[in-house]
């Protein structure tokens, strides 16, 4: 009964949790990172450490990898501490559980772990995403790394480094994850296919994927799990296409896109009216179309660098509305009105 | 009291007619054991509903269908009782977020909890193709109003209780949808009905129901129930009640007057009203006297930013000389309306400028 | 003020307590107001001082002015003399143990004079008949005290039981042990709780406490909201010790209100003639907007001591102006602009002038939104009315900063000032915010009642509001509708009501009774929704096995046919031998507990005003 659970347990594990590099090896990409963090295991003396760099890079991977490199996965379990923004992290849990966690005094390793690993006398603290956590419990939390340095270890890891406080950023070693590039992203995809046996008859669905993930290898991986599990059941030869890729991620089709431009082209505000609506009746979501038409539009040669000055101040407006959660029709009209008067 | 709408909704997924790609995709999911959780979106009268059903059906067969209404009750952190209603059956549950105030994110986690603990009993009722399926269905209507707290807290719980619990969450955008969640659910995006697709539907149920036609032309008639699509705005829910209620209003359907086959909703023509005494009658005195008719709208629970957007659409596409400048001031507007507290403000201050504007 | 903060048994307490040891010093009793002071003219305004003596006054005697002209005696007392009978009564009757009371509770707002009252009227009752000097026992809490913090008030009691016979003294409680300890609390309650249900027959003294409650509820809103301004006695004593001592009589409660301006008007002119202080009448007015006779004192001494160089007099409640006051100046801008037409750090100040005076913002943004059209007859240009209701939007959307409020305020009153023409302005209303509120509460549970038992739950919100709420009454009603399914019912009108006109009035809209009107027009959807609901009821109680209720059976096999696709035709036949028949049964609980006997009587059916409250509680 048991295993059998444990088994549907293990089949709805994400990919992406699933091919976690286990050692700093395996991480794709970032050798700057890495190198520096391979000497630290030889060393076994980590410093108070800052991952900053877009998502799907592969800090948090990466960290996790460091972890188990050094402690083993039994004496991980104690010596780790992993807090993401699901978990409530107010100041008064950085008082409380971070501060217990952190004064707790290191145990000593088995005879058989001090074998296999470096366990360094210290114990962990991966803060993942810690951008998103308060000022105030940021600077709670700058005691308790101070006063816990001889034997617990922070790890802050986040997408901005800006909203990390100063006096927290400072006292961390910081590395910057770069977005991933093709070849090792590639590399990654075509193993992970390879192992869940999943049918690719072209590269080219591959290289949708990351063409639509962005240097992103999480939403990478991601899509290509959902893909593979529609096109499994969906089609009888067992192949992806690359429909079915941009279908998953929700990318808008290239004819509407090319109606879309035409409509902005002809500056006709009737025209434009009746594809915003086309748009919005197929539920196509606004920030995903101004997204795609900020690539369109950025990267046309034909466009003068003014114009596309005033294009992006527009898409930045449109997008910064739609992120307090307004109307899309609304938006994504009056942005079109608007470039169709710059174009 | 059976409305057609009811009476003609699909049950499973060889009913459905429209969107093929879609239903193919859903019922192969269903066939397999590996079912992921979704996230279905689209424009409200796609029939996303109708389609997430038939999947249900799919999976654990007609006894999906014996509903029920269970009272949950929850105590918030103020130890305050809230009690809300959920639809549930043997082997699903749909809430809705808008029930549960600012409570969501408690309560969605204390009833996943308890879906999840308890698990899944009943295995004598296997699916069509006979998988046993160990989990069970949650629903979540209207997903793009859970609060950015309760999606993050949904996401931990995903994956927690992935073994016994499949969410199914239904949006009419995914913009408000946090990206955690997006890259944890497979999309499933539902167009609207074209207008030739909601027609197909209402041809055959005036053939069911034996509605009158004035001629019986099938060119005359596929234009009928197409105005009759385009005019409810081609959401499907609409369409079909629109048909309903000209047909019983009227013993013998005109087809030559497709203006009887629209019917303007009552809050739509108030708004329409709107714009026509905003254009006509541009002075202080008139701002005063369509305060009243916004208060009206808004005691309605006409929501403000429908009425914003209407109100600015209905204005552009007569104005079109001003049509940028009021789409503009309308974006501004709608910004307003989801950061601030009291509509009014700024339903007043947009016909104000749209009044300076126009004029 | 508050009750409770902790004076050591040696301290006399002079913050919450004028105490009784100090005896009045004037003999001179103070007539009711001999009229000479507040007669004077106007004209001492300049020098509204005459200190003949006061300095050397004020050498010999140090004391504050409250000690030194605490009353002495029930006459002097500067309440509402009914207010006095009453305590009176009360407090005579548990002396002589006539009636069961065992608790006299004395509550109302700080310097009403719930404590002196007491004072007075424990010496003049207890005059001979007891041998205690002033005839009142106080408790006073201690930190000093060797026994355990919580049993300090207990043990007090318990000693106090004995003040009996030729002890005879009243126990006055006013201040409180410290309650916000949970053990103290409880041990304050059992002990109040044994006092008051102790034996009828034997004699105990009399116990009276005095308790500081703030008078209303806009002042609780002003202040932060905590345990010390929201202590009442329902949250001192329980709500169930109260309920249980009310039935006989044992807890009387006597509430005082802030002492009206006559009173403290006669009070003032007393301590103005002893102290041979010429004060003018609209001096004594000011003094008397508090309604503090305690502050009041304060104030006079401290007015007195500063040989009134205050200008504006503040006494301890603001002086506050009131909605349509701020709504005026903010339009009008203040009475007086002769001179000032082109200043406009004149209306800079006029603004501030409301800022300050004026705390509800929010409701005067929305009272100014209501009534800037009022200015010059509705004659002016529309970009200014742009301009005010862009900065009236705005400042709602940056709620949280209070300088959008001022700026608000501020360019109404800037927009408005550059209108050339002056007409008459027309008349101001209210706000309708509430009355929107109110109504959307109502259509809203409307909506869930028909979501509830109509819909069941299968229809979103939205959907029913904007689409079916229109739609489904015209279906219903039509004749065609009727005629097919062989029903007569009345009219359905639009969920959530019919479409009418929410007009602006002069005065704040009254929450309450204003449903009696509208009961008239009844709804089909209401008596459906009831009669479903009843139903449930019913089968709920009927019978267990709830999946065997159909309330509904909107699909039989006639309609399985009629579904869409018509190649499914055999395969939904196939299928009517099994159970694809969507059933929808209830088991949920509301109300099960009223009678379900009565249903024809519909009309006044207190189910149905239970339903249509549902959503608004």
């Amino acid at each position: 009964m048991t295993t059998q659970y444990d088994q549907q347990k293990l089949e709805h594990t994400p990919w992406v949790e699933k091919y976690r590099p286990k050692n700093l090896d395996d991480v794709a990409s970032q050798e700057h990172a890495v190198r520096i963090l391979k000497k630290t295991v030889l060393l076994a003396n980590l410093p108070h450490m800052l991952f900053y760099g877009p998502p799907g890079t592969g800090k948090t991977s990466t960290m996790l990898a460091l972890a188990k490199q050094l402690y083993g996965p039994r004496l991980y379990k104690l010596r780790v501490l992993e807090l993401n923004a699901s978990d409530e992290r107010g100041i008064s849990i950085v008082r409380l559980k971070i501060k217990n966690f952190a004064r707790l005094t290191v145990s000593n390793p088995t005879a058989e772990d001090l074998r296999d690993y470096p366990c360094p006398p210290y114990k962990i603290i991966i803060l993942d995403e810690a951008d998103s956590m308060t000022n105030d419990a940021q600077s709670a939390l700058r005691r308790t790394m101070e006063n816990y340095s001889l034997v617990t270890r922070f790890c802050l890891i986040c997408n901005y480094i800006t909203r990390i406080i100063d006096p927290l950023a400072l006292r961390c070693l910081k590395f910057r994850f770069k977005p991933l590039d093709n070849a090792n992203a590639f590399a990654r995809l075509s193993l992970i296919a390879e192992k869940e046996l999943v049918r690719l008859d072209l590269d080219a669905v591959l290289e949708e994927i990351l063409v639509v993930s962005k240097g992103d290898l999480r939403k990478a991986i991601t899509y290509l799990q959902s893909a593979a599990r529609l096109g499994a059941s969906l089609l009888a030869e067992h192949s992806i296409s690359v429909n079915l890729v941009r279908e998953i991620a929700g990318v808008v089709e290239q004819p509407l896109l090319d109606a879309l431009l035409e409509a902005i082209r002809s500056k006709s505000s009737a025209d434009i009216m009746a594809i915003v609506k086309k748009v919005v009746l197929e539920g196509w979501s606004a920030q995903q179309v101004s997204d795609q038409l900020h690539d369109l539009l950025l990267l046309d040669e034909g466009l003068q660098s003014e114009k596309k000055n005033a294009i992006a101040k527009l898409l930045f407006e449109t997008d910064r509305r739609l992120n307090s959660g307004t109307d899309e029709h609304v938006q994504l009209l009056n942005l079109l009105l608007q470039i169709a008067a710059v174009v | 009291m059976s409305l057609w709408v009811d009476k003609y909704r699909p049950k499973k997924f060889g009913q459905l007619t429209f969107h093929p790609q879609i239903t193919d995709s859903l019922k192969s999911l269903a066939a397999t054991g590996d079912f992921p959780h979704l996230l279905v979106y689209g424009p409200s009268g796609a029939g996303k509903k109708t389609r997430i059903y038939a999947t249900l059906n799919e999976l654990f067969g007609a006894s999906v269908e014996k509903l029920k209404i269970d009272v949950k009750t929850f105590t918030n952190a103020s130890s305050k009782k809230l009690e809300f209603n959920v639809l549930s059956s043997p082997y699903h549950l749909e809430i809705t977020p808008s029930d549960m105030g600012n409570n969501d994110r408690v309560v969605i986690q204390d009833l996943l909890k308890d879906v999840a603990s308890t698990e899944q009993v009943d295995f004598s009722n296997p699916g069509k193709n006979g998988v046993k399926h160990r989990f069970k269905v949650v629903i979540i209507n209207e997903a793009d109003s859970l609060s950015r707290d309760a999606q993050a807290a949904l996401r931990r719980t995903m994956e927690k209780y992935s073994a016994n619990i499949r969410l199914i969450m239904v949006c009419n955008n995914i913009s408000n949808i946090i990206a955690p969640i997006k890259s944890r659910t497979l999309l499933v995006r539902v167009p609207a009905p074209s207008v030739k697709e909601i027609g197909d539907i209402l041809l055959h149920i005036a053939l069911k129901e034996s509605v009158k036609f004035s001629s019986n032309d099938p060119e005359k008639l596929r234009k009928y129930v197409d105005a009759v699509a385009r005019g409810s705005a081609q959401n499907l829910r609409r369409s079909m009640l629109t048909f309903e209620t000209i047909s019983m209003q009227l013993e013998l359907l005109n087809v030559d007057n497709l203006s009887s086959a629209t019917i303007v909703l009552d809050w739509e023509v108030i708004i329409q009203n709107i714009a026509l005494s905003l254009r006509r009658d541009k002075s202080v005195a008139n701002l005063a006297k369509l305060r009243v008719t916004f208060y009206e709208l808004l005691s309605h629970c006409i929501p403000s930013r429908l009425i914003l957007k209407t109100l600015a659409l209905e204005l552009a596409s007569s104005e079109t000389s001003h049509c940028r400048e009021l789409m503009e001031t309308a974006a501004v507007f709608d910004e307003r309306l989801s950061l601030g507290l009291k509509a009014i403000f700024h339903l007043e201050g947009f016909a104000a400028k749209a009044m300076v504007i126009m004029s | 003020m508050c009750s409770i903060e902790h004076y050591s048994m040696f301290e006399v307490s002079t913050g919450t307590t004028t105490s009784m040891a100090i005896k009045r010093r004037h003999v001179d009793h103070w007539d009711p107001p001999n009229d000479s002071l507040s007669d004077e003219p106007e004209d001492i305004l300049e020098d509204p001082i005459q200190q003949l003596p006061r300095l050397s006054r004020m050498k010999l005697d140090s004391r504050s002015w409250v000690d030194k002209y605490c009353p002495a005696n029930s006459r002097d007392l500067c309440i509402n003399p009914r207010k006095l009978k009453d305590v009176r009564t009360a407090l005579s009757n548990m002396i002589t143990g006539e009636l069961n009371c065992r608790l006299l509770v004395l509550s109302g707002p700080s310097g009403s004079s719930k404590s002196t009252t007491i004072r007075c009227l424990a010496k003049e009752l207890l005059l001979g008949k007891s041998n205690t000097l002033g005839g009142l026992v106080e408790f006073l809490d201690t930190n000093t005290a060797d026994g355990a913090l919580p049993m300090q008030f207990p043990d007090f009691l318990a000693a106090c039981r004995y003040h009996i016979g030729s002890n005879l003294s009243v126990i006055l409680i006013e201040e409180l042990p410290n309650i916000f300890h949970a053990e103290t609390l409880f041990r304050f309650r059992k002990a109040i709780k044994e006092w008051i249900f102790s034996a009828q027959d034997i004699p105990m003294p009399p116990l009276v406490l005095c308790l500081t409650e703030l008078d209303s509820l806009s002042e609780r809103d002003s202040r932060s909201y905590n345990i010390e301004n929201c202590l009442t006695v329902e949250t001192l004593l329980g709500k169930d010790l109260l309920h249980s001592a009310s039935f006989d009589n044992r807890i009387q409660r006597i509430k005082f209100q802030p002492i009206a301006k006559t009173y403290l008007a006669k009070t003032i002119n007393h301590i103005c003639s002893a102290e041979h202080i010429r004060a003018s009448k609209s001096v004594v007015q000011s003094f008397c907007e508090s309604g503090d006779v305690r502050s009041l004192i304060n104030y006079l001494q401290f007015w007195v001591g500063s040989k009134g160089n205050f200008s504006r007099f503040q006494t301890g409640r603001e002086n506050q102006i009131t909605l349509f006051h701020a709504i005026g100046k903010v339009i009008h801008s203040t009475s007086d602009m002769t001179g000032y037409d082109h200043d406009f750090s004149h209306d800079f100040h006029t603004i501030k002038n409301v800022m300050e005076n004026y705390h509800d913002i929010n409701l005067l943004l929305l009272g100014l939104l209501e009534n800037y059209t009022i200015y010059n007859g509705m004659d002016f240009e529309t970009s200014r009315a742009m301009a005010i209701t862009e900065s009236l939007s705005l400042s709602d959307t940056f709620g949280a900063v209070p300088e959008f409020k001022e700026y608000a305020l501020l360019a109404t009153r800037l927009e408005l000032a550059n209108v050339k023409a002056k007409g008459p302005p027309s008349t101001m209303k209210f706000p309708r915010q509430f009355r929107l509120q109110k109504e959307q509460n109502k259509v809203s549970s409307e909506i869930s009642n028909y979501r509830r038992y109509i819909a069941k739950l299968q229809v979103l919100r939205d959907d029913i509001n904007l689409i079916d709420g229109n739609l489904v009454p015209k279906i219903l009603n039509s004749f065609r509708y009727k005629m097919a399914h062989d029903v007569s019912k009345e009219q359905y009108q639009r969920v959530g009501g019919a479409f009418k006109k929410l007009f602006a009035e002069e005065t704040p809209s009254i929450m309450e009774n204003e449903d009696e009107a509208e009961r008239g027009n009844e709804d089909q959807f209401r008596s459906d929704i009831n009669e479903i609901a009843r139903q449930e009821d019913n089968n709920k109680e009927d019978d267990d096995d709830d999946l065997s209720d159909a309330i509904e059976n909107s699909t039989d096999e006639e309609d399985l046919e009629d579904t869409l696709d018509e190649q499914f035709l055999a395969m939904t036949q196939q299928r009517t031998q099994g159970s694809v028949t969507p059933k929808i049964t209830i088991d949920n609980d509301i109300n099960n507990d009223d009678d379900n006997g009565n249903d024809e009587d519909m009309q006044d059916d207190p189910e149905l005003d239970f339903l249509v409250s549902q959503g608004i509680v």
